[in-house]
């Protein structure tokens, strides 16, 4: 017999091998209360907040983008008329 | 919501025929079934805790092949029944709750294999003696101590090879079953088997199993 074949007939002879008896019904529900999912509306409202203020950002920001003077292009003109 | 105690129903262990089989009060077992999962899903505590209470030893059973340490063993079975819980909205019926279940166990018990692993702990073979309780003889070890001699060597294998072989050997898994409740795919299954079974043979042959077992001839 090789090792296999009776690691094999040990596992035949595990099978009927049990644990001992477990009783967690109340300790499961115990855990449950405790671990329930978080609720979806504090979340949402943090998340509707958050999306707020980043909309004003991005608001403000296109704005300044819009009306802002360019370094760069502002360079330009002073170039050429350096030229003159 | 208090929890119901379980009942006569409880403490019994339900094969599949079995599940399929019995009655109480006039209603199948899966009747039963759907009536608490139906309720559970609705809130009712006392509704799921009589599905832990007729699940329990099914997956404790299970969550046994896992670790041999009666604390660890109860964790696992109830991470099992909390899992579950949380997914009870995905149980679709078409499989009996036990064989889902089954499939949550497995998971859990993977993953506290792989988290055990990362830790470095592990069961050492030299500390179980084959003949230390009451044996048949040298032949046939009790079965406690077969059962924790076969872990022992499983232990040296990496998680996924443990498993693999855990579910082959104790729970007579088919490797199509086993890729399915741990959705791999079946011939990464298959070849990790005959990997795992030809790297035991190693372990084995280095622990010296039929020494000590008293089975050289």
């Amino acid at each position: 017999m090789d090792e296999l074949e009776t690691i094999e007939k040990l596992t035949k002879r595990a099978r009927s091998d049990g644990p001992p008896p477990v009783n967690v019904a109340s300790a499961v529900l115990a855990r449950l209360r405790t671990a329930r999912p978080t609720p979806i509306l504090p979340l949402a409202i943090v998340a509707a907040g958050a999306a707020i203020a980043a909309a004003l950002i991005v608001a403000f920001a296109a704005h300044a983008w819009m009306t802002g003077v360019d370094p760069q292009a502002a360079l330009f003109p002073t170039l050429e008329i350096a030229q003159l | 919501m208090p929890a119901a105690g379980p009942g006569p129903a409880a403490t019994r262990t339900f094969t599949f025929a079995a599940h399929v089989a019995a009655r109480y009060n006039g209603h199948t077992v899966d009747e039963l079934e759907q009536q608490d999962i139906a309720a559970a899903l609705g809130g009712d505590e006392a509704a799921y805790a009589r599905l832990v209470a007729r699940h329990q030893a099914a997956v404790a059973r299970l969550a046994w092949r896992f670790t041999r340490v009666p604390a660890e063993c109860e964790e696992l079975v109830q991470q099992t029944f909390v899992e579950a819980y949380f997914a009870l909205d995905g149980y679709r019926g078409d499989a009996p709750l036990e064989h889902w279940l089954a499939r949550i166990a497995t998971r859990v018990g993977y993953r506290f294999w792989k988290e055990r692993t990362r830790r470095g702990a592990d069961m050492p073979l030299g500390d179980i003696d084959p003949a230390a309780p009451a044996t048949d003889g040298p032949a046939d070890p009790d079965p406690a101590v077969a059962a924790a001699l076969v872990q022992a060597l499983l232990a040296n294998l990496a998680p996924a090879e443990r498993l693999i072989l855990t579910l082959l050997y104790f729970e007579e898994c088919s490797t199509e079953e086993i890729a399915r409740r741990m959705g791999w795919n079946r011939a990464v299954v298959k070849m990790r088997a005959y990997r795992a079974r030809r790297r035991l043979k190693e372990i084995a042959q280095r622990e010296h199993l039929l020494e000590r077992l008293g089975w050289t001839s």
